[in-house]
């Protein structure tokens, strides 16, 4: 067990930010926390960070194993980079280097993994945004840690930045390390996570296997001359699990498995209704989401 | 040592850092270095020359005097240092890293103590090298005899950084925390000094910390007690309110979220 979390909460005078929040992160897990803004990933993140103090509840890195202080085997960056804006990316890098308690051989080799190594003499203040993220990204991963803790790590990067930033985190992840990500879009985390925990108005709504959490997510989309017969039959069928009516008049349809369009119609067909439309699409990701986070208030 | 060579590190090629040190050793030198050259109007033949002020042993105390003035340039340094380290969130980051808040708050006091400790050896050497030149009897005796004068304003120095280091972290902005320092050590503490009895007004933070080196002018008039030792209960006090300061200081980190 990499990361133990018991019942957390977080108060900032009346404000709640976390609500009893509890979950575990397996070793060699890329773990996900998803969430909109503001619903507490950064929150709970600076807690097991140490930079925020918890107003309940309890967490344990390493099963409480490590001696010395854990965070020296955590790569981690929290909400924005933050960096001493009037030195260079090499003297930054080379405080973070001295804290950590390592030398400076590794520094020139990270900067080339980010792509900063014809800046690094560059002060920090000069930096795009999408620079400032890689050389925080740099940072994290300076100790060659056994966990990586990245909060929003492809905010503010351009489509090849973020393209590239998930495949840095792929390849870590490869190497057996255990990765903790928050973001707040989830194709980011369907795309690299292996665990996810979705985290609401500092709430956990669910968590576990990804593939799990963001399951099936094909709906077919239906229309009749009768739409209220067909949304009775719609609700009869005994894979279904859910119709709503859309934007637009349609029906539509998300089933507990995957049903086909042909099963579908013949369905329709047989009970004598003639659909004069029918699409199958893949749910968005953000209806899926919206889906999620709705059943959570 | 590792935690010096880090904090140096940050302030090295950090432009302001410089600025604040040039402007330091300059005007000590200016205002120190000019007053000889200036005649003060007082009674006729009745004012001792202030030739005697720059030749051992009272060069100290004159000279430490002066420089305490510009103790209020480190202190403001010093608040920008702390109050960079909240605006850049550097403070979470090497907490991040790997530092606990206490380690954080060591490598502080220990820029401070060296900050100090920097001027107090150019202080040292200027008094020296002035007092070599102006002084026409050197033997040891009358060189140190006054020495503590030395050791007072180092003392005096870190009181006043321990205080800038509790303004810029109470604050966390570098504007609002170098105007509560200059307000409170200039304008507040001595009103509210000025309503108070003398017994305890002398021992307010400021007050009491000024008080640690006398004005050596008020040798020419004769009301000074302080002729040759700095080290009294103000001394005491300066190193209680040091102590005070630092505690603060921990507490408000260990307290908030960072």
């Amino acid at each position: 067990m990499i990361l133990k979390i018991n019942n957390l909460a977080k108060r900032y005078g009346n404000l709640t930010a976390l609500y009893d929040v509890s979950f575990s992160i397996e070793k060699g897990s890329v773990f996900g926390i998803l969430g909109p803004n503001g619903s507490g990933k950064t929150t709970t993140l600076g807690i097991v960070l140490g930079v925020i103090n918890a107003t309940g509840g309890t967490y344990s890195w390493f099963e409480n194993r490590t001696t010395d202080n854990p965070r020296r085997r955590i790569g981690a960056i929290l909400e924005t980079p933050n960096f001493y804006h009037y030195l260079s990316a090499y003297k930054n890098l080379q405080i973070a280097a001295d804290i950590k308690g390592i030398g400076y051989d590794n520094i020139d080799r990270i900067l080339e993994v980010v792509n900063l190594k014809d800046r690094k003499n560059h002060r920090f203040s000069t930096f795009s945004l999408g620079m400032k993220q890689r050389l925080s990204i740099a940072s994290a991963l300076l100790a060659n840690p056994e966990v990586l803790v990245l909060d929003e790590p492809t905010n503010g990067l351009d489509p090849q930045g973020i393209a590239e930033i998930r495949e840095l985190i792929i390849t870590i992840a490869k190497q057996g390390k255990t990765i903790i990500l928050a973001s707040h879009m989830l194709d980011e985390v369907e795309k690299v996570c292996t665990h996810a925990a979705v985290l609401q108005k500092g709430k956990i709504i669910t968590s576990g296997k990804v593939s799990d959490i963001l399951g099936s997510n094909d709906i077919i989309e239906v229309l009749a001359a009768d739409i209220e017969k067909l949304e009775m039959l719609a609700k009869a069928h005994p894979l279904i699990k859910s119709v709503t009516r859309n934007g637009q008049g349609k029906l539509e349809l998300s089933f507990l498995n995957p049903v086909s369009n042909a099963e579908i119609n013949e369905y329709f067909y047989k009970k004598g209704i003639i659909v004069s439309h029918l699409v199958l699409r893949k749910k968005t990701l953000e209806a899926q989401f919206l889906e999620l986070t709705r059943a959570g208030k | 040592m590792k935690l010096l060579s880090i904090e140096l590190k940050k302030i090295l090629t950090y432009p302001t850092f410089w600025i604040f040190a040039g402007l330091y050793v300059l005007m000590v030198l200016l205002v120190f270095c000019v007053i000889p050259s200036i005649h003060l109007p007082g009674p006729p033949g009745g004012l001792l020359s202030v030739k005697s002020y720059y030749t051992f042993p009272d060069i100290w105390h004159t000279l430490t005097y002066i420089a305490g003035f510009f103790n209020l340039l480190l202190g403001v340094l010093v608040v920008i240092l702390i109050t960079n380290e909240f605006n850049f969130r550097t403070v979470r980051q090497n907490i991040i890293d790997g530092w606990s808040v206490l380690n954080f708050l060591a490598a502080k006091i220990i820029l401070i103590v060296f900050l100090a400790a920097c001027t107090t050896i150019f202080v040292f050497l200027l008094g020296m090298v002035y007092g070599l030149i102006a002084s026409s009897s050197i033997d040891s005796l009358s060189i140190f005899s006054e020495i503590s004068f030395v050791l007072a304003y180092f003392v005096q120095a870190l009181a006043y950084l321990c205080f800038a280091l509790f303004m810029g972290t109470l604050f966390k902005k570098a504007g609002i925390g170098i105007i509560f320092f200059l307000l409170y050590s200039k304008i507040v503490e001595p009103l509210i000094g000025w309503k108070l009895p003398k017994v305890i007004s002398d021992y307010l933070p400021f007050h009491n910390i000024s008080s640690l080196i006398d004005n050596p002018a008020f040798k020419l008039v004769g009301v000074s007690v302080q002729n040759t030792s700095p080290l009294d209960i103000h001394f005491l006090f300066t190193l209680i309110y040091s102590g005070i300061f630092l505690i603060a200081t921990y507490l408000l980190f260990t307290k908030r979220d960072n």
